[in-house]
């Protein structure tokens, strides 16, 4: 039996929610999962104590086959969950700072789900912290989209739980045009900040990152073997987040107001000289250095070296006839 | 025989921060309805220890006068018992990545409130952008204080002092920024002379130091769009036949014949725009004039 996992059981949470009483049957039977492992994750969650006699997942369970004279609950497939009011329903005391990030958590775990009930049960719940924090003055982020089209959100998760091989077409950036290649990844895990990255194994022992948005035309393949997969967690573990970008040191030259490039780019060094900055920054590729530029626009004043700034501006010359060129011409 | 005392800190602090959530109360008020067992000695020192723990929870009680107040304008968030249970499932899949910060960790332990599911499988890891001192600028907006910050600018090396009247905390790219009138610079807070009010953007984790002032009252700043590139558009961009798969399954497409679709990206951030089109090149048409105007910027740069 798999242990179901954070859109699983949100899902399920929502799925109760919304149906106002149910059971552990036809909540399998809804997300197609074990009936073994709903009545596993719900019935922990649910004797998992908060303190002031609350419960972490807050329902009621009807148990149908209840023995008297045993001191253990066991619920079955059919027993029935309901949301019953219990008193009023709970307040929480927020700081503004607390009710930012508590919307920040929710926006990490919206970046992976895509349209559907849950994700509208997740965002009126933002909606409402937003709504509370607003009576405050406090002006919270905007909700973003799902980070990837629904059909790689389910594939990836599907990957996840059942241990098989992700297939995918990868977007990279080339030098004119995107560059796509069918990958055959074991996925290790998610991870979400301002970007959602998927930790795949590369090779035998290292964690290879690829953006979440980059991919598309899913299909699961083949089950991965139980060594490999022990490999892929024992990778997973070691590392926290993906690398900083790597490459020659390039020189941005900027007006005064393109210093937040610096902000963006960890191990930049700025030079204040007076009317201009100097931004000193690890350029990965010219694809990506152009997208720096473009993201400077008209406070980009000059790159060094030279041959750099050549490379950059001829790429940005080629695109801009492609962009300016009639649709038909194609590429 | 002496009664056994229950001792149940827990418990203790939760009356404590009952007692004092909606209004002040005097210290012997206090004393009676949460210490009503101690002596005077052992209650004034389990009132202090308990303070001390709620402060690191983000609720700090403090004393004015004879009274005894919750020094933070509290959100009341009222949910439904599911609602709260999505909040606690996503609290119990943060996964510190080192740079966490005491807003986060009392954010998670509120909403968690003690608990700890069990977390096998847990293959999402979140993280939060570096905040600094989020939780104060945040207090000081909800109460309408100035704000004295010691703040690094990426352009110096040394930092400044500034008196802002933060109104609008917002993230970006990744990170949180609080903008409002700047109207005192110096090179210390000692130092600080008065300046004309301007509207100004500071990025939260670049404040070194924080003081709140008394609160002023002031009218918060009318909301700015920010600079670029944290404005926000809509992108219509044409993609040619067989390309950008990932951007026509996340947008609404349209068949334009030929192959080509056209795509409409609502609400997306001017760097967004540009990643997507950097990324799609000479498979992508626009005439999105954000882009348009930067491209030639830059394919014209150098030039007399």
């Amino acid at each position: 039996m798999s242990k179901l996992d954070l859109t699983e059981i949100v899902s399920i949470a929502a799925f109760i929610r919304g149906e106002g009483e149910t059971t552990f049957e036809e909540i399998a039977e809804h997300f197609d999962v074990d009936v073994d492992a709903v009545i596993d994750a719900v019935t922990t969650m649910n004797m998992t104590e908060t303190g002031a006699n609350a419960y972490f997942l807050d329902v009621l369970i009807d148990v149908e086959d209840d023995d008297d004279e045993s001191p253990e609950v066991h619920y079955t497939p059919r027993d029935r969950i309901s949301v019953q009011a219990r008193g009023e329903n709970p307040l929480i005391y927020l700081t503004a700072g607390e009710a930012v990030v508590a919307t920040h958590l929710l926006d990490r775990l919206l970046a992976l789900l895509g349209p559907g009930a849950t994700r509208d049960d997740v965002a009126s719940l933002r909606q409402l912290i937003v709504n509370v924090a607003a009576e405050r003055n406090v002006t919270l982020p905007h909700l973003s989209p799902p980070e990837a089209s629904a059909d790689v959100l389910a594939a990836v998760w599907d990957a996840l739980r059942t241990g098989r091989v992700l297939e995918v077409d990868y977007h990279k950036v080339g030098e004119l045009t995107e560059q796509t290649s069918r990958r055959s990844i074991v996925c290790c895990g998610l991870y979400s900040r301002d970007r959602v990255y998927v930790g795949a194994l590369d090779g035998k022992k290292n964690l290879k990152w690829y953006r979440l948005d980059r991919m598309s035309n899913p299909a699961l393949g083949q089950p991965v073997a139980e060594i490999d997969l022990a490999r892929a967690r024992r990778a997973w573990n070691r590392y926290d987040k993906p690398g900083n970008i790597a490459g020659d040191q390039v020189h941005l030259i900027t007006t005064r107001s393109g210093r937040w490039v610096a902000e963006l780019v960890e191990s930049s060094h700025v030079h204040d000289d007076g009317d201009t900055l100097d931004i000193s920054l690890p350029a990965g590729s010219i694809p990506w250095l152009r997208q720096m530029c473009l993201l400077l626009g008209e406070d980009l004043l000059d790159i060094r070296p030279s041959d750099v700034k050549e490379r950059v501006v001829a790429s940005a010359r080629a695109l801009l006839e492609c962009a300016t060129s009639p649709r038909d011409d194609g590429l | 025989m002496s009664t056994p005392r229950e001792y149940n800190a827990s418990k203790r602090r939760l009356a404590l921060l009952a007692s004092v959530v909606d209004q002040s109360r005097t210290r012997s008020d206090i004393r009676q309805r949460v210490y009503g067992e101690l002596g005077d000695a052992a209650a004034e020192k389990a009132f202090q220890r308990d303070r001390e723990a709620l402060a690191v929870l983000g609720y700090e009680i403090r004393d004015r006068g004879e009274a005894c107040v919750l020094d933070l304008d509290l959100l009341p968030l009222e949910v439904d018992r599911l609602e709260l249970s999505i909040l606690r499932l996503v609290a119990s899949h943060f996964s510190s990545s080192g740079d966490d910060h005491r807003v986060v960790r009392s954010t998670i332990t509120k909403l968690l409130a003690g608990a700890s599911p069990r977390r096998e499988n847990v293959r999402v890891k979140t993280a939060i952008p570096g905040l600094g001192h989020l939780l104060d600028v945040a207090a000081a907006m909800a109460s309408r204080a100035p704000i004295v910050i010691e703040y690094t600018a990426t352009s110096r090396h040394e930092a400044r002092s500034y008196r802002i009247e933060p109104a609008h905390l917002w993230s970006s790219l990744g990170g949180y920024y609080v903008s409002g009138m700047r109207v005192a610079v110096g090179e210390s807070a000692q130092t600080m002379e008065e300046v004309e009010p301007r509207y100004s953007t500071y990025k939260v984790d670049r404040i070194s130091s924080l003081k709140i002032e008394e609160p002023s009252g002031f009218e918060p700043a009318a909301w700015q769009e920010p600079p670029s590139p944290m404005t926000r558009t809509s992108l219509e961009v044409d993609i040619a036949p067989g390309a950008g798969q990932h951007v026509i399954a996340r947008g609404r497409g349209r068949d334009l014949g030929s192959g080509w679709t056209r795509v409409v990206l609502a609400e997306a951030g001017i760097d967004q725009v540009i990643d997507t089109l950097n990324q799609l090149g000479c498979s992508a048409r626009t005439d999105n004039k954000e882009y348009l105007s930067r491209l030639r910027h830059l394919a014209s740069l150098g030039e007399s």
